[in-house]
């Protein structure tokens, strides 16, 4: 009896051995070979358009070499395959231009000394052994060489910015030479650095980034494609000229214009700024009105008070969501939202726009509760808002593309600032030749800079809104879709309080009540069969 | 194949004849539309993230509640002994119960269908991610439901086959996770990771369908269901 038992377990042990070894081995190879179906509507997981594009222009060989090391820390455990995947999809677009090598640097001692050099920094990172938190040092870099340029990505600690990384570095190796990108601003240039520390850092991975003094009235360098106007407070005429000019020459342009300043220390008081663009905006077609747009449905914003801090729905910052943003322009129809805090209201000028042969659209604009303040302004988050009864969607972001006629044409061209510690100039020999149209071109105009400051500068809205700006600007559609794919929301319409609760017990109670009277009505049905039966 | 139908038909009724299936799924409901609702509207975006990420949780003690009576309750009253006499096989037994148990599973979970169509009067969600976590969570109930079946057909105390389902559901899904992942060294981590019930549902959950998360399901379901199968077989020889 007691053999049969021990050959039957025994039996029973082998063949769950045997079961356990083939659905090993099957999952093992399904790593190997696997397929995937990405349902996102963004197709969020899969390479974008504007990547397989780019790779498919490729007409040479791009060498991609990853320098992983092979021990990471397990946090990091997964990071390796989930780089080999994308590599892989990348290669599978590329029609064989793509050479991808992993190498660990640890391998080779005379590799690990010139890592420092090919810009690849060893990473510090805490692993957690036998109870104790210890550093390790690991490669987590990637370097794209084609002919005899280079490009590293130097640290990769996820995969979701690994594909805007790459192909922009696949775009910066390839492409001839990289465009420039200038601010041209009246502020001290360390204010301008300490506040856009992150845009600045964000546009510099792609392009050479300037920042040109609007008070010298400098002429704007031939080799800047797109000039981003960051809220000047006073514009001379001859800083028009040349912005006027840069335009003509074809130059892009985003106008980010200040219609107010806000005290440094109490961020609640403001002054008017006379910023001097009006009659040169109206002139392309955009008007910024002096005025500050308010919407019922804005950004939630904390404030501190004291001891307290406190966090409430802001007017005066209205929260631009999907179906406030123009569904057709791809700078904005994959984001979610896009803040703006403390924003003029925009106006398109149709009957300029007409004669122009212009075409204007309204990127970005309040939800239809929006309403508009001017005048001195009551910045306190805590009064009582009191919007007026008619309120209305209010541009707060345009778009113009066409050809623009000079501001400056039939009118003298503005001297050069004398400057105070050079003798006058001679007077120049000959009129300067104003350019009187452009060719086909763009401006962007947003009534406020702040948005792309530093405390402002979201990814995934404000940030995304912009570098979508100036890549559709700069490089037209290359980049584009790339970044906004992780960073899509879906922001819920505005919903009433009472609307609200109701939606929660609906949801909550709705379909048990339902299932409980089935079920109810199923033991009263079955019981009255039973008594009939019995009967 | 009819055979099976009788065992699924059979089981399966067995849920709705009693209150059970009507409390359990309203307790399911309530709870998860409770937890999903809670922060909603205050985090205001058209997603079923917050509810397909408590759901491997919630599965823990609803799924072995499902499946702990399916055998335990046939031995304690000796009914087991009258199924055993019946001309079926064992494996058509163990699949009928596993199938009506899934059907009941897969009901509970998309009762919440008023889940997204709330997202739908809102805003328009991405519909990926939803057919992913749906997906997902059946695939990952299943895996539990096996689990906790096999568990059950190895004691004839339901509180019993509840406790030890629980825990070893609650064993396979955080070798997995984060937490466990950190503490091992580096060349179990993968392998760990691969293994663990949450990671695939994540990914599925994302609005990826991958033929490894798949084929890592349906590993755990044959498996546990064989092993169901034998320890059934093992009433004859013990």
């Amino acid at each position: 009896m007691g053999l049969r038992k021990v050959k039957y377990s025994s039996n029973l042990f082998l063949v769950t051995l045997i079961l356990l070894g083939i659905l090993a081995v099957v999952n093992f190879l399904s790593i190997r070979h696997f397929k995937r179906l990405d349902l996102t509507a963004e197709k969020m997981y899969s390479i974008s358009k504007s990547t397989q594009t780019a790779l498919a222009k490729l007409n040479d060989v791009v060498n991609i070499k990853v320098y992983f090391s092979k021990e990471l820390p397990p946090q990091l455990a997964t990071l390796n395959s989930q780089v080999q995947d994308m590599l892989d999809e990348y290669k599978a677009y590329s029609g064989g231009n793509l050479q991808i090598e992993f190498i660990d640097p640890a391998s080779d001692p005379t590799l690990e000394q010139r890592m420092h050099f090919i810009g690849i920094p060893k990473v510090q990172l805490n692993v957690f052994q036998k109870d104790q938190a210890q550093l390790t040092n690991v490669y987590l870099g990637m370097m794209i060489l084609y002919q005899d340029k280079k490009e590293t990505i130097p640290v990769i600690q996820d995969t979701r910015n690994l594909e805007y990384d790459l192909t922009s570095a696949i775009i910066r190796v390839t492409q001839k030479e990289p465009k420039t990108v200038a601010f041209l601003t009246d502020r001290p240039e360390q204010e301008l650095n300490e506040e856009t520390t992150r845009v600045r850092e964000d546009l510099s991975k792609q392009y050479t980034v300037d920042v040109l003094d609007l008070k010298k009235g400098e002429k704007i360098p031939a080799s800047v494609t797109t000039l981003i106007v960051m809220g000047p407070e006073e514009t001379s005429e001859r800083a028009q000229y040349e912005i006027d000019q840069f335009i003509m020459r074809g130059g892009k342009a985003i106008f980010l214009v200040d219609t107010i300043k806000l005290d440094k220390k109490n961020m609640l008081q403001s002054q008017q700024v006379k910023h001097n663009l009006d009659d040169m905006l109206s002139h392309y077609g955009v008007k910024v009105n002096n005025d500050l747009a308010l919407d019922r449905y804005s950004a939630t914003v904390g404030f501190n008070r004291g001891f307290f801090s406190f966090r409430i729905p802001y007017p005066f910052w209205p929260k631009a969501i999907a179906q406030n943003l123009d569904q057709k322009s791809p700078i904005v129809n994959k984001l979610g939202s896009i803040t703006f805090p403390w924003t003029s209201s925009l106006e398109l000028l149709t009957g300029r726009l007409k004669t122009l042969g212009a075409e204007g659209t309204v990127l970005a604009k309040t939800s239809p509760h929006g309403w508009l303040e001017s005048g001195s302004y009551n910045l306190d988050p805590g009064q009582k808002f009191n919007p007026p009864a008619e309120m209305k969607s209010i541009p707060l972001a345009a778009l113009v593309v066409g050809k623009f006629k000079s501001f400056f044409a039939n009118k003298p061209v503005p001297p050069k600032a004398a400057d105070p510690m050079q003798p006058p100039p001679p007077p120049e020999t000959g009129q300067e030749q104003v350019i009187p149209e452009s060719p086909q071109t763009q401006i962007l105009v947003v009534g406020n800079s702040r948005l792309i400051t530093d405390g402002y500068y979201q990814p995934g809205e404000n940030a995304s809104f912009f570098l979508n700006s100036v890549d559709w600007l700069t490089m037209g559609d290359a980049l584009i879709g790339i970044r906004s794919r992780e960073n899509t929301e879906h922001p819920l319409k505005p919903t009433e309080p009472n609307q609200r609760t109701t939606i929660r017990y609906l949801n909550i109670f709705g379909v048990s009540v339902v299932l409980i009277i089935f079920g109810l009505a199923r033991a009263y049905m079955s019981n009255r069969r039973k008594t009939a039966w019995l009967d | 194949m009819s055979n099976i139908f009788a065992i699924f038909k059979k089981e399966f009724r067995s849920y709705f004849n009693s209150p059970i299936a009507y409390i359990f799924i309203t307790a399911f409901l309530v709870f998860s539309g409770w937890l999903f609702f809670r922060g909603f509207f205050l985090i205001g975006e058209a997603t079923m993230r917050p509810f397909f990420s408590i759901l491997p949780w919630e599965f823990l003690f609803f799924v072995p509640a499902v499946t702990m009576r399916m055998w335990a309750e046939e031995k304690k009253l000796g009914t087991i002994e009258l199924l055993m006499t019946f001309p079926l096989n064992d494996y058509e037994i163990v699949t009928g119960k596993f199938l009506a148990a899934f059907l009941f599973l897969a009901i509970t979970v998309l009762l919440t269908f008023t889940f997204p169509l709330t997202l739908f009067y809102l805003n328009k969600p991405d519909i990926g991610p939803i057919i992913g976590g749906y997906l997902g969570a059946l695939l990952m109930g299943a895996a539990y439901l096996s689990i906790g079946l096999f568990i059950s057909s190895l004691t004839e105390n339901q509180i019993v086959a509840f406790i030890i389902s629980i825990f070893t559901c609650f064993a396979l899904f955080i070798i997995g996770e984060q937490i466990v992942i950190t503490a091992l060294p580096s060349w179990l981590a993968p392998l760990f990771n691969f293994l663990g019930l949450g990671s695939h549902f994540e990914s599925i959950g994302r609005g990826v369908i991958d033929s490894r998360d798949l084929i890592y399901y349906v590993s755990v379901i044959i498996f546990f269901l064989f092993l169901n199968i034998r320890s059934v077989e093992s009433r004859k020889w013990r």
